[in-house]
């Protein structure tokens, strides 16, 4: 009765356990207000129990339960799941019904996305969604697919990058010039459109709810990679979008790697960013460095801020160096090329020794203890980097 | 003026001597009571808790305290047509619980009981043309797949039934600025993916596309003002790192890079001298996983009355000599 219970309250947006631990004659255990479920302490263990055996029974076939009619076995994973969604065999059941046709695609990104707001970094959670995900990329790729176009990730992808979806900014500015000649929109699926983009929104939900979930934010940085194809329109939108939460959560290490994920996406791609956007790769890292000092400052002992710290300025040399073999390469008979090439080595050498006066001068003299350890690492790092 | 580190205090009264017999005794009786709700629970890592539970009793001899018979027989009940094996009877098979079948097989020279030649097809048949493996024919990536696969094959003796080259190409591709590894091509550098990175191309012989300087440092970073190691920046210190982060440092021979003594203080405060095992970290609940690598740990510091643990596998060393392995490290 509870298992059925269960399906008529799934459309929760959130649910929880209610510290209930004896049952009352006649009353349920089931309490829904305002879209919110809560299930009393005491029947988790025997819904569990009841729809866990029954499940498993009709799975090997054996004992009494040989049939069951579909529709009760979406209902006792629902069960199972939303106790204990570590369960990965009962996940694979889902995955089963989603291919036999008794369940959509869109009810289990339901199910997932509600076990995500009291299990915000289940592992299997996220591994089940980039299934049902991938097929909807897999499906979508198949129905767009005519004759002039061959099968590939870029061409769904396309799909994805929606101009309602993107940020106004970050729309390509010139749409002839550049050797990417997919840019004008095809037949965009809406559903899939939707549902990629809410993909997001649930990641930030859970990263929201669980500090440095690792599960969410590479979540995330999966669905950059399967279902954009790291374009360039997404990672720029993606950078503008998330730097407000980076600057709430100073902590946060899996936040910081994520705009380093973006940031060295757009660096592999810099010609497509400042063909088709006009955005120069080393403004972003400067800006990015200046936002992360001033952070710095703010909120002295942040480990993740001077992890960040460093990568950025190891990114903004190394461009630098990109610079220095550019110019090796384009200057190969000029004369001139030992003065040029020196003086790019300076100016990296010039940064870096500019960066060692001012963390010397400025955080290693500062009186939080925490944040003069982090500073002492930081400079130990950098004359390694003077000395390479 | 300190701002707020996340960090433990080891307390004064702290434990600081090894209870080796109650953690046999901890061991020995977990999973005695099969009803209990918390053991239903975990089902879905059974395989893999049989195989720390085995271990454990293992480095602190008292592996024959355990019923062998009644494990083998679990063992052959979760081996599927597929040939793949799964983690408890009536589920699905996947790579994690493979290996730690095998892993069991192998401790108790009892390999054949499975049908070994199906295992070996079912683990190369989810190599993809990238190098990757799946977990399992539902298709998810993780360089944690990469190393269960060729510890498989490689307890099995059939590491060369794959593509070496593509699976090692995949795995540097994981490789960071940092020098650490993620889960896929630019994730995070997290402690646990490190060390099957680490141990994947230890076993592959190819440890040196590793930055081990660089790669050492990030690792030993992770050490705590209270000894013990987190798994990545700004975590809390947990006693299962002192085996993911210490092992790797191992293998790339940069393991006095740690400080010893305080990580060895934080691993005994784990334990709890009512029930025996260990926990996370000191003062929290025990389970077998953290009893596992707590010992392994203290193996690793050089702990005399444990066994020597094989950093690569996280077998007992003279399990691995037994049947032949013998890898180069850094």
């Amino acid at each position: 009765m509870i298992v059925k219970l269960l399906f008529f309250y799934f459309y929760s947006d959130e649910y929880d356990v209610i510290p209930v631990t004896e049952p009352v004659h006649n009353k349920s255990p089931l309490v829904v207000i305002e879209h919110k479920l809560g299930v009393e302490l005491w029947c988790i263990p025997i819904l569990y129990q009841y729809a866990y055996d029954k499940l498993l029974s009709w799975r090997a076939r054996d004992g009494t339960e040989k049939f069951l009619e579909p529709g009760e076995v979406c209902n006792l994973c629902r069960a199972v799941l939303l106790v204990n969604p570590e369960c990965y065999t009962v996940w694979n059941i889902r995955k089963e019904c989603v291919e036999n046709g008794d369940l959509t695609v869109d009810e289990d990104l339901k199910l997932g996305e509600l076990i995500l707001t009291k299990h915000p970094k289940s592992p299997e959670t996220f591994i089940h969604r980039r299934w049902l995900l991938q097929r909807l990329l897999n499906k979508s790729l198949l129905s767009s697919n005519d004759s002039n176009h061959s099968n590939s990730s870029v061409e769904s992808s396309e799909l994805l990058v929606g101009v309602d979806g993107i940020s106004v900014n970050f729309l390509p500015t010139n749409q002839n010039t550049c050797s990417n000649n997919h840019i004008l929109p095809k037949q965009i699926d809406r559903n899939l459109h939707r549902t990629v983009h809410h993909e997001f929104d649930i990641c930030l939900r859970a990263a929201e709810h669980y500090a440095c979930n690792y599960n969410a934010w590479s979540h995330r940085i999966w669905l950059i990679q399967a279902a954009f194809n790291s374009a360039v329109q997404v990672l720029l939108s993606e950078f503008r979008t998330t730097v407000t939460w980076f600057t709430q959560h100073v902590s946060d290490h899996c936040g910081f790697h994520y705009r380093q994920f973006l940031l060295k996406s757009l660096i592999n791609q810099s010609q497509a960013v400042s063909c088709k956007f006009h955005v120069d790769v080393n403004d972003l890292l400067n800006q990015e460095f200046d936002k992360t000092t001033d952070l710095i400052g703010t909120y002295p002992g942040h480990e993740a801020l001077w992890y960040h710290r460093k990568f950025v300025l190891h990114q903004i040399i190394d461009e630098i160096k990109t610079k220095k073999d550019q110019l090796r390469e384009t200057l190969s008979k000029d004369n001139g090329i030992d003065l040029k090439r020196s003086r790019v080595e300076s100016e990296r050498q010039q940064l870096l020794e500019k960066e060692l006066n001012l963390v010397s001068n400025k955080e290693l003299l500062s009186c939080d203890k925490r944040e003069c350890e982090l500073a002492n690492r930081y400079i130990v790092w950098i004359k390694r980097m003077l000395s390479l | 003026m300190a701002s707020q580190m996340k960090d433990v205090e080891i307390p004064e009264k702290a434990l600081k001597e090894l209870l080796l017999s109650k953690h046999a005794d901890y061991i020995g009786a977990y999973g005695t009571k099969k009803d209990d709700y918390e053991y239903v629970m975990t089902e879905y890592l059974r395989m893999n808790g049989i195989y720390w539970g085995l271990t454990a009793m293992d480095l602190m001899n008292q592996l024959d305290r355990m019923n062998k018979e009644e494990v083998i027989g679990f063992i052959k009940q979760c081996q599927h047509e597929s040939g793949g094996i799964a983690c408890s009877v009536g589920h699905d098979p996947h790579l994690l619980c493979t290996l730690s079948a095998i892993q069991i097989l192998t401790l108790y020279d009892a390999q054949d009981a499975v049908n070994t030649e199906k295992v070996i097809e079912w683990v190369r048949s989810l190599q993809q043309d990238n190098g990757c493996f799946y977990g399992d024919k539902w298709g998810e990536v993780d360089t944690r797949f990469s190393f269960c696969a060729v510890a498989c094959l490689s307890l099995l003796g059939k590491l060369d039934c794959i593509n070496i080259d593509k699976a090692v190409e995949f795995v540097v591709s994981c490789m960071n600025y940092d020098g650490g590894f993620g889960c896929r091509p630019g994730s995070e550098t997290h402690a646990g993916q490190v060390y099957c990175c680490v141990g994947m191309l230890a076993i592959t012989g190819c440890l040196h596309y590793i930055d081990a300087d660089l790669l050492g440092w990030w690792l030993c970073e992770r050490q705590l003002p209270s000894g013990g190691l987190n798994g990545r920046p700004e975590k809390l210190p947990d006693v299962c790192y002192s085996w993911w982060v210490l092992a790797s440092l191992k293998i790339i021979d940069r393991l006095h890079w740690i400080d010893k003594d305080s990580l060895i203080a934080f691993i005994l405060a784990s334990q709890d001298d009512e029930t025996g095992g260990f926990a996370d970290r000191p003062g929290d609940m025990v389970d077998p996983f953290h009893t596992l690598f707590g010992l392994c740990g203290l193996s690793l510091l050089g702990n005399k009355s444990v066994k020597a643990i094989n950093p690569v596998f996280c077998m007992p060393e003279e399990t691995m000599q037994r049947i032949g392995i013998q890898l180069d490290l850094l």
